[in-house]
């Protein structure tokens, strides 16, 4: 029969069987109206017809069979028993299909998020040819460093190893929206940036040769978030001019989503190096990729460029002296710091998948002795050994579909909630999405679940003992794991960050285009200063060229030499953090004034030039010596400048919580007016009310000067502490469910091993043991296999313990409190599962289940 | 030995020398073959319908659902592949007569 037509008979089984009846129906009339003819009365005609026709039933039987529709018959029956045997344990259902949800929906998740991250392919072709470069200095430590403009042109100039080579300058534009002024984060890219990035516009195209000319130069690509969200995803924007930096600018091309390169990019404008940057080889804040040329190798080009990295150093000894080069591929430039992390939640949920594996053979074996009594009957009444096996494998079947199907529904979601969780701390986060290779992960797993032992085993006591030891094992690691990230994160959120983070805003200005003179910008931020200090609500303002936590870039340090003290060469004089700020910034902050004095408003140019040093600066350069009125010689932003140390302050986590202060030096605003600046203010009122206030006032001041960025330093000092207290939530949340699953496991396992021992328990009994000593039997028993658990579990903490070292915070991966509490809590789980088993053991009638056998 | 059960043996070749000439239900076939034997062949029911149902998942006939008086009616017919089966069966049992006709003949 064709294969349709078996198709249909199973689908429209009742049409089939329509067409059957008919097809006989018709026989028994056509025969009944001819007997009629030859004189028989009605009834005795269409009994005639039916004798006639032999057994009709037999013969629907026969053409059913020669339907072909059998064995997917039988597994219909099948499918029908199952849900009905189900439908009399929907405890048993219930738990198997939760512990399976609960098990593939993290599993698949944290997949679909290690996947995205790490593995799926990023929006470049050929991407593993793309690399980032950066200029080290590792005498100094500096391992991956921004480059200058001139070492970059040589190194193109001299390699061969490349494609294509080029670097991208952070910069900033003024937008004139119809709103009011915008500031949008942008790159200035040389020729080769797209032909090394090789990202398919999603609109137009990216620049001709003949655009990186000066002159023809005006000309953007938009990045996606910016047109969609500045922008509205208008199509037509392509062809049409924006005004940036008072300049009309064509827009040529918008950018895929996933192509995000430099990070933060909001557009790319074409780089024309000015001559006079050719200059300066220690300017080094370029971005720079390269695309391997065919044939090369990482390793190859490395090689070359170091080469030519040790040339320049001969060359420009002053400035190149120890700088050299590493290439790292683009993908680990992007993924590579959550790596780590994302590792250890993946091994984690690996744990949590293991351990759910462990309670569903339980639960499954517990079924299969169960079903022991209804096989053997099934068996007796001669139902076939693989109809059984069938049977059985159809009932798995059914809750690992059902699991299966609500585990991708609740990954769906869980995708959803991870791509907001982890949007600004996850990277390609806004990826993530339930795609083929996590459906497929989903499947494999539920395979190789399915493929576990559930017929109930011979040695069934040591299986169970195995299984309890590994219950126990497991939840105790996972149970560890989230124990030093809870003593991590409370040690991190425990570290003084060295200043008041609380109701302080921060609003970024860049001012350097409008104002290029340094008195007309220390005119204008001490007019804004004032005025904001009229605000009501708000308590001081300051600005500083430096905020903590704000992502301190390299421009913000100052090489110095202490003047008494001559250094041998230039090489040699020390570089620190360096902030300038304004006389209200320490009182905005809340940093206190240890000796001498703070800035005050006649610190300016026409003045003596001062500086303050912050303790760490103190201690690591004057020791015991009181470095109020030493002078220091101090290069920042400026040329060498002899400064009066007046006073020192208090140290300050400039780079986050989990690094220890570094030396800082503070100079007076008015006295090295930068051009970048964070304006402060402390406020009575949540600083959010205020906002509006400080925009108002700054329009009043100067109506151009647009806000890059504001957040509040609370915001601020919360988002360097997110990824440990990200990954910390995942792990508590994966370790409540693995001592929730162990805790069922166990008293899953104890309940059925009791019951399996109910005869030796009424032997005992009978022997006069009692029912106290029956419990402390079964109770004694469980928690001996949960010591046994807790010590394998140990170990593994202890070995893979090393490995999440660099993911804590003042806490040792062995520590000895969160060990002991975990093994405390896996024990107590233990003895609390056990307990009702072993009560329920210790009450059993012996005569009644004696005589039962 | 009755011809009844003679008959079943050579079932298929009957249904479709019968069915080659023009398409026809399930009981007018029996119907036909009984006259065309002169009554002498009695189709048995429960052996008719499995082999329709059997030749036609081989492939040899094809049916369509009409209506015949008012009723349903599956309606059978020779597929080409069937028309040549039927053509080689025929042979094979002419070959066969005529085997065993020589044999009961006096020499």
């Amino acid at each position: 029969m064709r294969l349709w037509q078996r198709i249909r008979a199973v689908v429209f089984r009742r049409a089939a069987e329509r067409d059957l009846d008919d097809e006989i129906g018709l026989h028994l009339a056509l025969e009944a109206e001819q007997l009629e003819q030859q004189g028989l009365d009605a009834r005795t005609a269409a009994a005639t017809a039916r004798r006639r026709f032999g057994r009709i039933d037999g013969v629907k039987d026969a053409l059913r069979s020669l339907r072909g529709v059998e064995p997917i018959e039988d597994f219909r029956r099948d499918l029908v028993f199952a849900a009905r045997a189900l439908r009399r344990r929907p405890g048993f259902a219930a738990v198997v299909v939760l512990t399976l949800v609960i098990g593939l929906t993290s599993a698949t998740t944290m997949f679909g998020v290690v996947y995205g991250v790490l593995w799926a392919p990023l929006p470049y072709a050929d991407a593993d040819r793309l690399v980032t470069v950066w200029q080290t200095d590792v005498p100094h430590g500096i391992d991956r460093a921004p480059v200058s403009l001139p070492n970059f042109l040589d190194w193109q100039n001299r390699t061969r190893a490349f494609s294509a080579l080029a670097v991208a300058e952070p910069f900033g534009v003024r937008y004139a929206a119809p709103e009011g002024p915008e500031r949008f984060a942008a790159w200035r890219v040389t020729q080769g940036f797209f032909e090394a990035l090789r990202a398919t516009p999603l609109l137009g195209r990216t620049f001709t040769p003949e655009e990186y000319v000066r002159g023809h130069d005006a000309e953007v690509v938009l990045d996606y978030a910016l047109w969609r969200t500045r922008f509205n995803a208008d199509s037509s924007l392509v062809g049409k001019t924006l005004k940036l930096n008072d300049r009309p600018v064509l827009v040529v091309g918008v950018m895929p989503p996933a192509v995000r390169l430099p990070p933060g990019s909001g557009l790319w404008i074409p780089k024309i190096p000015d001559p006079s940057e050719l200059l300066q080889r220690n300017a080094a804040y370029f971005l720079c990729i390269g695309r391997l040329a065919p044939g090369v190798t990482l390793d190859q080009a490395r090689g070359d460029l170091r080469r030519i990295a040790a040339a320049l150093a001969q060359e420009y000894p002053t400035v190149d002296h120890d700088v050299s080069v590493s290439l790292v591929p683009v993908r680990d430039q992007i993924v590579g710091h959550v790596r780590g992390r994302l590792v250890l939640l993946f091994a984690s949920v690996g744990l949590l998948l293991l351990l759910t594996g462990t309670n569903l053979t339980t639960l499954l074996l517990a079924r299969a002795v169960e079903r022991e009594g209804e096989v053997s009957i099934r068996v007796a009444l001669g139902a076939g050994r693989f109809r059984i096996a069938r049977q059985v494998l159809v009932e798995h079947s059914v809750l690992f579909g059902v699991g299966l199907l609500l585990s991708i529904v609740l990954t769906y979601f869980a995708l959803a909630w991870v791509r907001s969780l982890g949007a600004g701390l996850l990277p390609r986060a806004d990826q993530l999405h339930l795609g083929l290779p996590v459906g497929l992960f989903a499947v494999a797993i539920i395979v190789a679940l399915a493929f576990m032992p559930t017929r109930s085993p011979r040695k069934g006591r040591r299986v169970h003992r195995v299984l309890v030891v590994s219950e126990v094992a497991l939840a105790l690691v996972l149970v560890v794991g989230a124990g030093l990230f809870v003593k991590s994160v409370r040690a991190l959120l425990a570290v003084d960050p060295g200043f008041a983070p609380t109701n302080i805003l921060a609003a970024m200005f860049q001012t350097e285009h409008l104002f290029p003179t340094d008195t007309a910008r220390v005119t204008f931020l001490r007019t804004l200063e004032d005025r904001v200090a009229t605000i009501p609500g708000v308590r001081h303002v300051g600005i500083t060229s430096l905020l903590p936590f704000a992502g301190a870039i390299a421009t913000n340090h100052a090489e110095f030499e202490i003047k008494g003290r001559p250094v041998g060469s230039a090489r040699e004089r020390p570089s620190v953090l360096a902030a300038a700020t304004t006389p209200g910034y320490f009182a905005t902050l809340n940093i206190p004034l240890h000796r001498g004095r703070a800035f005050v408003a006649t610190d300016d140019a026409a003045h003596p030039p001062v500086a303050i040093v912050s303790a760490a600066f103190a201690r690591e350069y004057f020791g015991t010596t009181d470095p109020i009125g030493q002078r220091l010689i101090v290069s920042f932003d400026s040329n060498p400048i002899e400064r009066e140390i007046v006073g020192v302050v208090g140290d300050v986590h400039d780079a986050g919580l989990d690094e220890p202060p570094k030396p800082e030096l503070y100079t007076p605003y008015a006295q090295s007016p930068i051009g970048g600046v964070e304006l402060v203010v402390q406020t009575a009122i949540p600083p959010g009310a205020v906002l509006g206030s400080v925009r108002r006032e700054l329009a009043a001041v100067n109506a151009s000067q647009p806000i890059a960025s504001t957040a509040t330093l609370d915001e601020l000092l919360a988002t360097s502490t997110r990824p440990s207290r990200v990954v910390l939530t995942v792990l508590g949340v994966f370790a409540a469910i693995a001592l929730t699953l162990a805790g069922v496991g166990i008293f899953g396992i104890m309940s059925h091993v009791t019951r399996t021992r109910t005869r030796e328990v009424s032997i005992r009994l009978a022997l006069g043991a009692t029912s106290h000593g029956i419990r402390r039997l079964i109770l004694g028993e469980a928690i001996a296999l949960a010591g046994i658990g807790s010590g394998i579990g140990l170990i593994v903490a202890l070995i893979s313990g090393r490995s999440i070292r660099a993911l804590l915070y003042a806490v040792s991966p062995i520590d000895p409190v969160t060990l002991a509490i975990g093994i405390t809590l896996l024990l107590a789980v233990a003895s609390l599962a056990a307990y009702i088993p072993a009560r329920r053991a210790g009450s059993v009638d012996a005569v009644r289940a004696l005589r039962q056998d | 030995m009755s011809p009844d059960d003679r008959l079943q043996g050579t079932l298929d070749l009957l249904v479709l020398r019968t069915l080659a000439d023009e398409p026809l239900h399930g009981w007018a076939i029996s119907r036909r073959i009984r006259e065309r034997s002169g009554d002498v062949l009695q189709v048995n029911q429960g052996s008719l319908y499995p082999a329709l149902h059997r030749l036609e998942s081989e492939g040899w006939l094809a049916s369509e659902w009409s209506v015949v008086g008012g009723r349903r009616a599956k309606v059978y017919r020779l597929t080409t592949q069937g028309r040549r089966a039927s053509e080689r069966e025929e042979r094979g049992w002419l070959a066969f007569v005529a085997a065993v006709t020589q044999v009961l003949s006096p020499a």
